[in-house]
């Protein structure tokens, strides 16, 4: 059995995630993954996703389905399915349904280390949280995490946990990277979506606070504008609309969890919404502008 | 209808966290979120026990600089903003 440790959560496997290091423990593990290969491919004809009560079921056309009973991950792959398929959909929903079940609240976005703190990115898949991650990778900053952010209240403070340190990435921020696209493994066919291991040393590997929070958002204006939210009742909003996979959260009844966990990080952290032009791609320029703004904040 | 002995009583299906200086409430029954400033946040207070219109009325005339009028017009509209919510109960 393979063991890992991913956002604070112990997990035992029949199967190795890709590019993830193992973790050794000896204390009962948070999950079990039991994957299988399963020959009846042709009986899936397209893509369902049952969640209700206690039944968690993602079926996925060309990859497996994936089942959860409790603490149990049991995954049915077919013969052609590559590793790092089945991990991906592992590493998303299936950890994204474990956490809130373990009492995180992720948050759909990425985060890097400063010395004040956890920097998060959220807002809508497409608008460029996972490029500016790697650009700030790039400048030598810490990955934290990438797509979800695991958040905990411990002892009445709010906790960032890291995730894996691995990152998604769309192709063309994989040429602007200078990453040889065809040298990444390709593992969300359908939505073109690369994934790549980020260096050790640039993946920190511990817990951290909150410090400030940039929602990415898309305006018709010619330039970027970053402009601080003071208004509390707006934070909490924004937050409670970046949730990860909010039927996950419904589902599980964690709203409790949720308005606890968005209130008190309310009170204390930073919230910046940046607008930048639809088709804006002075990407660089726009990481330059993010770091002027948190170092000097 | 609120007269001034109707007594307010606080449903108890949500639960509350102060950020700032606001309190957020949210139901327990459809997860709507509300948020309460100043006045209202005192005035939820308030009614934390079971108490009658009149008596928050003469409460908030002693701590604002109100008139007795503008209190009791606002104050009804609030109340019934938080019945309508089925925030609060209002008995006769």
């Amino acid at each position: 059995m393979f063991k890992y440790k991913i956002y604070d959560l112990k997990i035992i496997s029949n199967i190795s995630l890709s590019d993830i290091e193992e973790y050794n423990f000896d204390s009962k593990e948070d999950i079990k993954i039991i994957a299988n290969q399963y020959n009846n491919a042709k009986e899936i004809v397209k893509d369902s996703f049952i969640i209700k009560n206690d039944i968690f079921e993602l079926v996925i056309k060309d990859i497996g389905i994936f089942n959860i009973v409790e603490n149990n991950l049991n995954i049915y792959y077919f013969k052609e399915t590559r590793n790092e398929e089945i991990s991906l959909y592992i590493l998303g929903t299936c950890i994204g349904y474990f956490l809130y079940k373990n009492n995180y609240l992720p948050l759909h976005g990425s985060s890097i280390y400063t010395d004040k703190g956890a920097v998060f990115f959220i807002g809508d898949s497409g608008y460029g949280k996972s490029t500016i991650l790697n650009l700030f990778i790039k400048k030598n900053y810490k990955m934290i995490s990438d797509d979800v952010i695991a958040l905990k209240k411990i002892n009445n403070e709010i906790i960032v946990f890291p995730s894996f340190p691995r990152s998604k990435i769309w192709k063309d921020t994989a040429n602007k990277l200078d990453i040889e696209v065809d040298n990444l493994k390709q593992i969300y066919k359908r939505l073109d979506k690369f994934s790549y291991p980020i260096p050790k040393n640039l993946f920190f590997n511990s817990t951290t606070k909150p410090y400030i929070i940039y929602e990415l958002l898309h305006y018709d204006i010619d330039k970027v504008i970053i402009e601080e939210v003071k208004n509390k009742f707006e934070i909490v909003k924004r937050l409670y609309k970046n949730t990860y996979r909010l039927t996950l959260m419904n589902n599980l009844k964690k709203n409790k969890l949720q308005f606890d966990i968005i209130t008190k990080i309310s009170n204390f952290i930073k919230f910046k919404k940046i607008y930048r032009p639809k088709n804006y791609n002075c990407i660089d320029e726009l990481v330059i502008l993010i770091e002027k703004d948190f170092l000097s904040d | 209808m609120i007269s001034y002995n109707s007594i307010i009583h606080v449903n108890c299906n949500f639960i509350s966290s102060e950020v700032d200086n606001e309190l957020f409430l949210m139901s327990l029954e459809n997860n709507a979120y509300y948020g309460l400033e100043d006045v209202g946040k005192r005035i939820f207070e308030i009614i934390q026990k079971p108490i009658s219109f009149l008596e928050i009325v003469e409460i908030l005339l002693n701590e604002y600089d109100i008139d007795k009028e503008t209190c009791i017009n606002d104050l009804r509209e609030f109340l019934l903003n938080l019945e309508k919510e089925n925030i609060i109960k209002i008995s006769n």
